[in-house]
């Protein structure tokens, strides 16, 4: 049956008789709906828009993923037309089925207002073909709209509709809603579909084929031919580069990209934005670079689990453990011995004969329960990804201390995309369960420790990064890092590897604060 | 007599005092040059309880201002030798532990030298080295940074005494400081530091003669 959208952007079945025009030389077609993703080359000059949908799936690594977005994440809907130069269109989005609200009913999502650039709660959204603002950059004081005048192939784009915005409602609680219901839902799957008109009601076609100019709406992504686009449960981060300008009293300087848009914090923007989906344990890392490309560069998996007092050593185990776990192997934890309030670790670290505490003997750690729980991800064993040409590279050395508390490890990323070169090794954080033997001091994962490089520069631009991203208690060593400049302390604790902890959570913009 | 031989073959195996033109190429040592007193870290005075945490405290905070140890590495102007450690082992103090890789010749030892004292019939000079420690299980490496002065009297090593030093890891490591001051007397100071502490252990204070002898007071 015919459908058409009502003022209010609520889609209406259309009752016979309902008027084909028939068609002229110069059909008004809207010929392609999609969802798709922003793709900046040539410097920033030339602008191109990805599909995303199932029949263009997006990959990590050499996977495809089952998924096409991330409920929350922004999207770009493109409204491909012919002969339709300056007309408006509107356009709902609506679920497939059931799945993300109980009901098909069109959806109220964050529309990207480029005159306020923020985004506003909107059910009908519109746009008119061969306008541009949807692709403004971040606006300046005398030029508080942004501007898109640096695409050189806008031309190429004449014949589209863009529209910004948020797969998301306005509400936190509506959100959760969602997010549960796409949990439920057998695949972990929802699908959206577009219905679009023009704006005056007045008849087009609709698909690439169609030969005749419909008075009523033409609806897209709704079938498994013409794709469909399938959102998901993922909490997500998205960090934004920033660009190199110069460098200045022997350190690099840097500015904002043009397409971060997240809110001040003090004098500085912020640099990361997060998501948190409680119907997921699974965290996305998005990078933007400067132009505002998207690369997915990880996918970890999130646990909650009892957060960790710093270690105390311990002469023997304690009787009365409830059970013994073997440790991750590889690194120099052998055994938990789990007991109710504390894990005692035991290992092949052996003290040194004249240390402080139990000399000579094979440390004996008891980290005891905090209290409160503590996120982690797991990171990647490894990064190694270009960027616009800079890399997003780390290793670890010889440790099993993998886990990090996720905001520190969305840092840790846009630390690794300013500092921009291969060499970062991270000594680890911490273990599963918030252990770190056999160091008793950085249980939580709340801290990011790398070894020392050998190139000076290198390591003081590794340093500079690590304050540039809101760790506030960067430690250094007095031996051959006492040259090292902008630590917040030097300590002879620290002569072999960098501390990076007390990473300000606030300066993380939460989409949902 | 076979017994007494090889008696006299281990004292001059251990003797201290070994002639200045045996070690290769360390003849460019007397060009090092001069350090002025007083010389070392004016904080070991400070009056160090016994343990303490590794919070901001007083005691922290002065533990980890003296950095002469480091300063002396990384100055340039210090008399620089790089040579293997059987040819400059004996200017190391004993408590140097050499990698396999510096003890099978695979890697030469930088040493980094200065004069401290030239006294009426010796002279002292600071030699300052750094190297890593072997260890098979250690998530965290181990390493070692020392300062010894050593007294040469007619081209032998008469004396020498390690005055700083820094060994461990970032786990557990013990250190020494030192400060002389200007009537030539040494003050050290030692440390054993972990993640969660350190403890005072030992405060010594030596004088030296004009042979270049330490004596301790």
């Amino acid at each position: 049956m015919p459908i058409t959208i009502d003022d209010t952007g609520q889609t209406v079945t259309l009752n016979p008789p309902y008027s084909p025009v028939i068609p002229d030389d110069s059909l008004q077609r809207i010929t392609q709906v999609y969802f798709a993703k922003k793709t900046v080359t040539e410097d920033g000059a030339n602008v191109a828009f990805t599909r995303i949908d199932s029949l263009h799936p997006q990959r990590q690594g050499t996977e495809d993923l089952n998924y096409d977005s991330i409920l929350g994440k922004t999207v770009y809907l493109v409204i491909e037309t012919v002969n339709m130069d300056t007309l408006s269109i509107d356009a709902v989005v609506k679920p497939s089925d059931n799945t993300l609200t109980g009901n098909t009913e069109t959806l109220t999502l964050m529309w990207f207002n480029p005159q306020t650039q923020a985004f506003e709660a909107k059910r009908l959204l519109s746009a008119v073909v061969g306008n541009f603002d949807a692709l403004n950059n971040c606006g300046t004081t005398d030029n508080p709209t942004g501007s898109h005048a640096h695409y050189t192939n806008l031309a190429d784009h004449a014949n589209k509709a863009i529209i910004k915005l948020q797969l998301r409602p306005s509400l936190r609680a509506d959100f959760n809603t969602w997010a549960t219901n796409i949990a439920a839902a057998q695949n972990g799957l929802a699908n959206l579909e577009v219905a679009v008109e023009r704006t005056d009601n007045e008849p087009c076609a609709y698909g690439l084929d169609s030969t005749e100019e419909l008075k009523e709406a033409g609806v897209f992504l709704n079938s498994d031919d013409l794709g469909r686009f399938r959102i998901t449960n993922r909490n997500f981060y998205e960090i934004y580069a920033r660009a190199l300008t110069g460098r200045a009293n022997d350190r690099n300087t840097y500015t904002d990209g043009t397409y971060n848009f997240l809110p001040m914090n003090g004098v500085s923007r912020r640099k990361i934005s997060k998501l948190e989906n409680l119907s997921s344990s699974q965290v996305c890392y998005f990078h933007y670079d400067i132009y505002g490309n998207e690369t997915l560069v990880a996918t970890c998996d999130k646990t909650n689990v009892m957060g960790r007092a710093n270690g105390t050593q311990l002469g023997a185990v304690p009787r009365g453990a409830l059970r013994t776990e073997n440790a991750p192997a590889g690194g120099a934890a052998q055994t938990n011995h789990i007991f109710a309030n504390a894990i005692v670790t035991t290992g092949n670290h052996r003290n040194a004969r004249d240390a402080r505490l139990f000399p000579g003997a094979l440390r004996i750690v008891s980290y005891g329960a905090s209290g409160t729980n503590v996120p982690l991800v797991r990171m990647p064993d490894t990064l190694n990804m270009t960027v616009n040409g800079s890399i997003i590279v780390y290793g670890f050395s010889n440790t099993q201390r993998r886990f990090c508390n996720p905001d520190c490890f969305a840092a840790f990323v846009g630390i690794l995309s300013q500092y921009g070169l291969a060499g970062v090794l991270s000594t680890g954080m911490c273990f599963g369960d918030a252990t770190s033997y056999p160091s008793v001091a950085h249980p939580n994962g709340d801290s990011v420790d790398t070894s020392y490089m050998a190139n000076r520069r290198n390591e003081q631009d590794l340093l500079n990064a690590f304050v540039d991203w809101n760790f506030t208690q960067v430690i250094a060593g007095r031996t051959q890092q006492a040259w090292l400049r902008n630590a917040h302390r030097y300590a002879t604790d620290h002569n072999d590897h960098l501390h990076s902890g007390d990473f300000d959570g606030n300066s993380i913009h939460n989409i949902y604060r | 007599m076979k017994k007494i031989m090889i008696l006299l073959v281990l004292l001059g195996t251990f003797s201290c005092s070994k002639s200045i033109s045996q070690i290769k190429d360390l003849q460019a040592i007397s060009d090092a040059p001069k350090v002025n007193l007083p010389y070392g870290d004016k904080d070991v005075l400070y009056n160090f309880p016994n343990e303490w945490t590794t919070a901001n405290t007083a005691s922290d905070a002065a533990c980890n201002k003296m950095g002469q140890l480091y300063e002396d590495l990384e100055n340039p102007n210090r008399k620089k030798i790089t040579a293997y450690y059987s040819e400059i082992s004996s200017l190391l103090a004993e408590e140097f532990i050499p990698s396999e890789a510096v003890k099978n010749k695979k890697e030469k030892l930088e040493i980094k030298i200065a004069k401290v004292f030239t006294l009426s019939d010796a002279e002292v000079y600071s030699i300052v080295y750094q190297g890593k420690m072997d260890c098979k299980n250690c998530e965290y490496p181990e390493s070692q940074i020392q300062n010894v002065l050593v007294s040469i009297k007619g081209g032998k090593i008469t004396d020498k005494i390690p005055v700083s030093y820094v060994n461990g890891s970032d786990l557990a490591r013990t250190t020494r400081f030192f400060y002389i001051d200007e009537n030539s007397i040494i003050h050290v100071k030692d440390f054993k530091s972990d993640e969660e502490g350190v403890a005072f252990t030992a405060y010594s204070k030596f004088t030296i003669d004009r042979d270049g002898k330490f004596t301790r007071l």
